[in-house]
Formats: C-alpha cells, structure tokens, sequence
C-alpha cells in the first residue's frame, strides 16, 4: 500500500514540478 | 606574438553549433561534428581566424556542466603531453546548471539529464532514476552550489596548469537560479576569475539582442555564431586572452 502512495505522490509532484519548471525555461529566451 | 597552436573547446549544443547547416539531421548524425560545424560555429571561426594547427571540440547536445568538468579533467592533462600549457587555449561554454549526466553501469555509457526534459521510457532504469532524481532530488539550491563548485574547481585545474581559457554561458539561467547563486557567500563569489568567466549575456540572450535567425530547436544559427564569435574576439582581444 505504501508502495502505491509513493507512486502516486510522486506522479503528482513531478507534473507539479515539471509544470513550474517549464515557465523557466532556459531554452526559451524571452 | 604568441600563438595558440591548440583551441580546445567543450561545451553543450550551444558550443557544438546544434542546427548548423540544418536543424534536422538523421539520428545518426545527431552527435556528429561535421567539417561545416567545425568552419562555422564560433569556436571554430576563432580558432581559424587565429590559424590554430589543432582544434578539438567535445560539445555534446544535452551536455551537462558534469560532463564539461570531467572533459576538462580528463582531456587538458593529454594535451599536454603534446603541447606547453601556453599554446592552448579552452573555451569552456557552461550549460544549464540543472543539467546532470549518470554513469549508466549496464550499458557502460554516460546518460545525460535534462531535469526538465522527460527521458525516453524504453530506457527503464535511466527513466526510473529521472523521475525520482527530478521529484525529490532536484532543486535550484544544488544548482546553484554545484555551479559555484565547478566554476571554482575548473578555474583552479586550468590556473594550476597554466593553461589560459575563457568561461561563457550558452543560456541564460531563470530568475530562482540567479537568486540562489548570487545568495552564495561573497568571500566564494570574490574568488571567481572575472576577467576569464565574465559576467556577459548568455550566447542565446547576446543573439536574441542581436535579432539573428534562430533554429527550430532555438540555436543561434550561422549569423548567431559570427557574431558571439566577433563579440567574444573583442572581449578576448581587449582582456589579453587567446592569441594576441
């Protein structure tokens, strides 16, 4: 069960991160 | 006079000149420098403007400032074996500090990460270890202070050797990142060797100014080269480095 919570978790945090990642960038100059 | 008779250059796609002469090449060409890159990025215009017999680019698109550190190490102690430390000259082009590289045991290779840029998911371990490297491990904080390190410890290795280079960025880094570096001690920042990794526009962002054509996969193309390559001759030239 704590297996599965942890996959979970992680999905959510790595789109969340992923998600702020994007707005910096670096290959996009602006 | 002295004369530079070995550039060596290392770096990522910036440096490499990734969508020189076309931005897509077939995927075995992909990590190929050809004799077109090598007339037509920057480093390249340098090293032939200044008639250099030898020149040795170890770019690699995706690169990390990990693997730029061990090319260092690696590769400045076999060139001088074939040359004095005062005809060399290295243009380092310092990447993205999130980028990392991992030594993949089972396949005996170098896997580059990119922690903003999912890996592909048929190589499972590599994809495993990014995912859980890029949720929990990931953070601006170690950027910064692996950055400061290997600014520092690439400077020492090349001072120590009496090999003379210059430190550029290929990009610039986000608002969170400056912050962080810029957060670190000053008695560490005041060590940094300014006149040899100044504090100058990314290549991207001195291209952007410039307004030259950019590829699809957002280099700076042939026009973007000349002109970083005349800007950093400039520099160069009114700093005392390279070939006077």
């Amino acid at each position: 069960m704590k297996q599965l919570w942890f996959k979970i978790k992680t999905w959510f945090l790595l789109r969340k991160k992923l998600k702020a990642n994007k707005k910096s960038d670096p290959f996009i100059y602006k | 006079m002295n004369k530079i008779k070995h550039v060596y250059v290392t770096g990522d796609s910036f440096s490499f000149g990734q969508e020189l002469g076309g931005s897509d090449v077939p995927v075995e060409d992909f990590y190929v420098f050809t004799p077109y890159m090598r007339k037509a990025s920057y480093t390249g215009i340098i090293a032939d403007a200044w008639g250099s017999e030898g020149y040795t680019n170890t770019s690699y698109n995706g690169g990390s400032n990990d693997r730029i550190h061990r090319m260092i190490i690696n590769d400045i102690p076999k060139l001088l074996t074939e040359y004095k430390p005062e005809e060399i000259f290295v243009f380092i082009s310092l990447t993205h500090a999130s980028r990392r590289e991992f030594y993949q045991d089972y396949s005996n290779e170098y896997s580059p990460f990119l922690s903003n840029h999912e890996p592909f998911k048929d190589n499972i371990p590599n994809h495993t270890l990014w995912k859980i490297y890029a949720t929990y491990f990931d953070s601006v904080y170690e950027h910064a202070q692996r950055y400061m390190l290997q600014v520092l410890s690439i400077q020492a290795f090349l001072k120590s050797l009496g090999v003379g280079y210059l430190m550029t960025r290929s990009m610039h880094e986000g608002a969170k990142f400056d912050q962080a570096f810029d957060n670190l001690p000053q008695y560490q920042h005041k060590l940094i060797d300014r006149i040899a990794f100044p504090k100058m526009q990314a290549f991207n962002e001195y291209a952007g100014h410039k307004k030259v054509p950019f590829g699809k996969y957002r280099h700076p193309l042939e026009e973007g080269h000349v002109a970083w390559a005349q800007h950093l001759t400039a520099y160069m030239k009114q700093h005392n480095l390279g070939q006077l």
